[in-house]
């Protein structure tokens, strides 16, 4: 009686229900007589299977079971593209192997990737998560899919293809969707959906708001989701950049750097970049001398885009423009200790909200390297650089040259700035995501267990 | 004290049961006895599926809108017409008790009929609407490849 009525209370929010029945079992098994288990667990559980589905049910059960440390908590997290290197994987793996001791962590992928190949990817730890690969027939019977389980196949008329990782989601304690899969829908007792920016519309397969938390990389995503989706995301963690180097280098040599993948639709802008390059030389011809613009970036093997860039800069000799191209992690080092100055497009003359930087990790991996950071005033980079403490923001190609003039003019407000921009980008380090993480999902454990 | 050994495998016992209750059932939507995803919207639609909408809406807008049009009269027709209208009142205020019933309920078929065509009607407009707004976005993307050849030919 006591339990129907508290189901009818709670009706509305099974979640919350769910969450106070747990807790009258867990209480009234603190002590009981032996005989009185079974009708305890009869009394409660029969209502929540009849009013809130076997699911529901389910989850008691394993919530009970950590809360009396019977076992380690359980920690799915899903991401379709964890068979691909990505800036939101190396986030997802990052997120695993910070919490690997503290829950037992499952990576959930669509296509066969190893830990190996992850360790080996994102320089990481991974040795104490498993990996489940879970294929999805959808995608599977297109031949045209080039192994990407893309949500923009789905057809609204279709049943949701991602109901086998929703189903899946339910065999853990907290479920997290790395990958901003708004189709899944999340069974598991806690679960988190890390959103990278929402870029997707609301379908009718939308289930970002049944999730307990939605984390997001930065505020300019953050006011997207509200925007978007009318969700409220809570939870803000920075992604992971690890390329500090241990000192700020002493030596720099001229040279404006950019770091940005040769998209193909030239979302990144490197094209400017040269256009702007020449502008400044042709400005200020005897400043500008010895001065090497150095675009660096990963491409496809076939990329029209950057065969224009080549064929627009053939007429400038190397050390004047120079293009390095799938570059291995430590020469990209060694640039950023080189170069005085970090160009970043990313944004500008653009009216597409997905177009801007959505965080902007390069940004930070070249302020860690104590390069001055001079970027488009927009998206997540206003978040990262201090306008006039640790870098510029800029908004026009106009205040773009004005600012790098008097930077290269200006030698100790450039040393002055290169100091800012390296403090500030240890703000950014793994050890400060690893310990976001562990403080947030600590919190999550504590409360699951009734702490 | 609590028993923790009885417990663990009162705990096991259930969830064996539970879970190979869970296992029998295949939607997700039986697991949590709700219905979690509705029908599709207009807006979710491509081109070929919008359209398909449209024509569809049309057809019953058409086939509906015949039994709302009004009747045309001869000139005879309409002098008898007066006549009958002043006697079709006077017994309309004799028979008013008996006829409200009626008229109630041919009140409430003209509803439904308004209903229906506003039902039919609004989803054709927004289909128009989401169609003209996805030319609108094709001629964008147009838009912008010409930019970008644009931006080819004066780097050539």
């Amino acid at each position: 009686m006591e339990t129907s009525q508290a189901l009818r209370q709670n009706n509305t929010d099974p979640t919350q229900g769910v969450d106070s029945i747990t807790r009258r079992i867990f209480e009234a098994l603190v002590d009981p007589p032996p005989q009185d288990i079974k009708s305890v667990f009869q009394k409660y559980l029969q209502p929540v299977i009849r009013d809130w589905g076997i699911q529901s049910a389910w989850n008691i059960l394993s919530r009970l079971e950590v809360a009396w440390d019977f076992r380690k908590p359980t920690l799915g997290l899903y991401d379709n593209a964890l068979h691909f290197i990505g800036g939101a994987q190396k986030y997802g793996c990052t997120l695993a192997a910070a919490l690997q001791d503290m829950y037992d962590v499952t990576l959930i992928a669509n296509s066969d990737v190893s830990s190996e190949q992850l360790e080996e990817w994102y320089n990481l730890d991974l040795s104490r998560c498993r990996i489940k690969v879970i294929s999805l027939p959808f995608f599977e019977k297109r031949e045209a899919h080039h192994g990407i389980y893309d949500a923009g196949l789905v057809d609204p008329n279709m049943d949701n293809p991602f109901h086998a990782i929703s189903r899946e989601s339910g065999n853990y304690d907290v479920f997290v969707n790395n990958c901003m899969l708004e189709m899944v829908y999340p069974l598991a007792p806690v679960s988190e959906f890390m959103v990278h920016f929402p870029e997707r519309e609301i379908s009718r397969f939308f289930h970002v708001g049944e999730y307990t938390h939605i984390m997001f990389n930065s505020r300019y995503t953050a006011q997207w989701i509200e925007k978007r989706w009318q969700q409220t995301p809570d939870v803000h963690i920075f992604p992971p950049v690890d390329m500090t180097s241990p000192n700020l280098p002493e030596v720099k040599e001229n040279i404006i750097l950019s770091v940005s993948r040769f998209e193909l639709s030239g979302n990144k802008q490197q094209r400017e970049m040269i256009k702007a390059f020449i502008r400044l030389k042709q400005l200020h011809p005897d400043l500008a001398r010895g001065w090497k613009l150095l675009l660096v970036g990963g491409s496809v093997a076939h990329n029209p885009y950057l065969d224009r860039i080549r064929r627009l800069v053939k007429s400038y000799p190397a050390h004047e423009i120079q293009i390095e191209v799938n570059v291995p992690a430590s020469d990209l080092e060694k640039f950023y200790q080189r170069a005085k100055i970090f160009w970043h497009f990313s944004g500008l003359k653009q009216s597409d909200p997905a177009k801007m930087e959505h965080f902007g990790m390069t940004t930070v991996e070249a302020m860690q390297n104590g390069c001055v950071p001079v970027v488009f005033n927009g998206g997540g980079q206003t978040e990262i650089v201090e306008d006039g403490g640790s870098g510029v923001l800029f908004g026009s190609q106009e205040s773009l040259l004005e600012n790098t003039v008097r930077l290269m003019q200006d030698s100790q407000e450039m040393h002055r700035l290169s100091l800012g921009a390296y403090r500030r980008g240890k703000d950014f380090t793994k050890e400060v995501f690893d310990q976001k993480v562990r403080e947030h999902f600590s919190a999550i454990l504590k409360s699951y267990k009734f702490q | 004290m609590r028993d923790d050994g009885l417990l663990k495998t009162e705990i096991t016992k259930l969830k064996e049961e539970v879970g190979a209750e869970r296992e029998n059932i295949e939607t997700i939507d039986g697991l949590v006895k709700k219905q979690i995803e509705r029908e599709p919207g207009l807006w979710e639609y491509d081109f070929d599926g919008l359209g398909a909408e449209m024509w569809k809406r049309f057809q019953t807008l058409e086939k509906n809108s015949d039994c709302l049009s009004e009747e045309q009269y001869l000139p005879a027709q309409r002098f008898r017409a007066a006549f009958l209208r002043r006697l079709n009142k006077f017994y309309r205020v004799l028979t008013t008790p008996v006829s409200r019933a009626i008229l109630d309920k041919k009140k409430q078929f003209n509803l439904d009929q308004q209903d229906l065509l506003n039902k039919e009607n609004i989803p054709f407009f927004l289909a128009m609407i989401l169609t003209l707004q996805k030319i609108k976005d094709r001629l964008n993307v147009l838009e912008e490849a010409v930019n970008k050849l644009g931006d080819e030919l004066e780097d050539e």
